[in-house]
C-alpha cells in the first residue's frame, strides 16, 4: 500500500516537474511580414525600415532576438558602420540615431558584408543574440505601449548609407522574341523574440499541479481509511 | 547659277543621308557589377558590354560611323536624377572622365519610390517591346563610344550621382535571380566609297540637265 502510494507520488512529482519545466522555459515569439523599404538619412548614417512586426501579447521580458531578411550592404558595413539591430516603438519618427532616446532597443544584432562581397539584395538569418535584462524590459514596455503588440524593426549604420532592406526588386528577361518581360520579387523578414514567459502562468501551472497533488493524495487517505474500516 | 548651286546643296544632303542612314546596331546586355567608388561623385559600375546582338541588328562596329541613339535600361535604387556614362575604365571612374574616355549619354535614372529596387528603361523600352522613339546621343558620346567599342573590344558603363547620395544598382534580386542592365544602340554606317560616287554621278546629271535649257536660250536669243 505505502509503496504504492510512494509511487503515485513520485510519477506525480514527474509531472509537475515536467509541466513546470515546460511553462517556466523561454518562449519564442515569431513574425514573419513584407519588408517596408522605407529609408531616412541623418549625418553620414541611415536607418532603413525593416518593417512592422507583431510580437504581442507582450512578455514581461525578453532574452534573445534574431531576424532573417534581405538586405543589401556595400562592402565597407564592418563592425561599427554594419547596420544593427534596433527595435522601437510601432509607427514612432525615428529617433535620434544614438537611438537611447525613446522608446527603443538598441541591440548588438547586425549584418556585415560578406566575404567577398556580393553587392547584390542578400537573404541573411542572423544568430541568436542576447538582450540584457534592461534591453528585455524595455522591449516588453515597447509591446505592451501598442494595443496589438506590434513594433518597428529598423536597420540602423552610424556611417553608411547605401544599404537598403528593399520591399521588393524588379527583374526583366528577354522572351524568344526579344520582348523585354518583367518579374517582381516581394521581400519578407522575419523577427524571433525569446520571452521570458509570465509569472502568473508559471504561478498558475504550479498551483494546479500541487492542487491536483493534494487532491490524489486525500483521495488515497479517503481509500487507505475505507479499507481499515472495512 | 541659283538654280545649280541650290540641286548641288540638294544632292550633297541627300547623299548624306542616304550613306548615313541610322540602322539598329544591336543590345547587350550583362549582370550589375554595382561596385561604386565616391569621390568628388558616386559612381557605380555598372560592367562592360563586348558584344552587341539583336534580331535585325548588323553589330559590326567596323561598319558603324558612330551611335546615334540609344535606349538603357538598368535595375536601380534610390536614384534620383543618375547619369549614364559609356567609355573606357572600370576602376578610376573620375580619372576616366578627366582623360576623356568617358562619355555622358544623357540618359538620367530616377525611382519613382525610393523603397524598391526598379528596373527603369529609358526613353521607353526598345523594340520590339516598346514604341517610344530612342534617345539622341551627342556627336561626340556617339563617336566616342563607337571608337572605344571598335578599338578596344567593349564598353564600360557606370550611374553617377552626387556625391552625397547611395543610390545602388545591385548586382543580384536573390540568390539565383541576376540583375541585369541594357543598352540597345541605333548606329549610322560608314558611307560607302560606290554610294558616294553614285551620288555625286546623280547630283552632276541634275546639274547638266538644269544648265541645258539655259545654253538653249541663249543660243535663241
Amino acid at each position: 500500500m505505502v509503496s504504492s502510494r510512494f509511487h503515485v507520488l513520485f510519477l506525480a512529482s514527474i509531472c509537475v516537474f515536467a509541466v513546470l519545466g515546460s511553462s517556466s522555459g523561454a518562449a519564442v515569439i515569431s513574425s514573419t511580414v513584407n519588408q517596408d523599404g522605407y529609408k531616412t538619412f541623418a549625418g553620414t548614417g541611415a536607418a532603413s525600415k525593416v518593417g512592422t512586426f507583431q510580437m504581442g501579447p507582450a512578455a514581461p521580458s525578453y532574452t534573445q532576438a534574431r531576424l532573417r531578411t534581405w538586405i543589401e550592404l556595400p562592402s565597407n558595413a564592418f563592425g561599427a558602420a554594419a547596420p544593427k539591430l534596433v527595435l522601437a516603438a510601432y509607427n514612432a519618427s525615428f529617433p535620434e540615431f544614438s537611438l537611447i532616446f525613446g522608446p527603443t532597443v538598441s541591440t548588438s544584432l547586425n549584418f556585415e558584408s560578406e566575404v567577398p562581397p556580393s553587392f547584390g539584395v542578400d537573404e541573411r538569418q542572423s544568430g541568436w543574440v542576447s538582450l540584457t535584462p534592461s534591453e528585455g524590459t524595455t522591449l516588453a514596455s515597447i509591446i505592451a505601449s501598442d494595443s496589438q503588440g506590434r513594433i518597428d524593426a529598423w536597420l540602423v549604420s552610424p556611417t553608411i548609407q547605401d544599404f537598403a532592406n528593399p520591399d521588393l526588386a524588379e527583374y526583366w528577361y528577354f522572351d524568344s522574341n526579344y520582348n523585354i518581360i518583367f518579374e517582381t520579387i516581394v521581400y519578407t523578414a522575419t523577427l524571433e523574440l525569446e520571452a521570458v514567459p509570465e509569472p502568473t502562468s508559471a504561478i498558475a501551472v504550479s498551483g494546479l499541479t500541487f492542487g491536483f497533488l493534494a487532491l490524489r493524495r486525500a483521495r488515497s487517505r479517503r481509500l487507505l481509511r475505507r479499507q481499515i474500516h472495512a | 547659277m541659283l538654280r545649280l548651286t541650290a540641286c548641288f546643296l540638294f544632292s550633297l544632303v541627300s547623299l548624306v543621308s542616304v550613306t548615313r542612314a541610322d540602322y539598329y546596331f544591336g543590345t547587350g546586355a550583362a549582370q550589375q557589377t554595382n561596385f561604386s567608388e565616391t569621390n568628388t561623385v558616386r559612381a557605380v559600375y555598372l560592367g562592360r558590354l563586348s558584344a552587341f546582338a539583336g534580331t535585325g541588328s548588323n553589330p559590326n562596329v567596323a561598319e558603324a560611323a558612330k551611335f546615334t541613339s540609344l535606349y538603357a535600361g538598368v535595375a536601380i535604387r534610390g536614384a534620383t536624377n543618375v547619369a549614364l556614362y559609356g567609355g573606357r575604365g572600370d576602376v578610376n571612374f573620375e580619372n576616366s572622365l578627366a582623360n576623356g574616355k568617358m562619355y555622358d549619354t544623357g540618359l538620367r535614372f530616377s525611382n519613382t519610390n525610393q523603397t524598391s529596387v526598379q528596373s527603369i528603361f529609358l526613353p521607353g523600352l526598345p523594340p520590339p517591346s516598346g514604341s517610344t522613339a530612342p534617345f539622341a546621343l551627342s556627336n561626340s558620346a556617339g563617336i566616342g563610344m563607337r571608337d572605344i567599342l571598335a578599338n578596344q573590344g567593349g564598353l564600360d558603363f557606370w550611374l553617377v550621382g552626387d556625391a552625397a547620395s547611395s543610390f545602388t544598382a545591385p548586382s543580384q534580386i536573390t540568390s539565383t535571380q541576376a540583375a541585369n542592365f541594357l543598352v540597345y544602340f541605333n548606329a549610322s554606317a560608314v558611307p560607302e566609297p560606290s554610294s558616294i560616287l553614285l551620288g555625286l554621278a546623280a547630283a552632276s546629271f541634275g546639274a547638266l540637265k538644269l544648265r541645258r535649257p539655259k545654253i538653249a536660250l541663249k543660243a535663241n536669243a
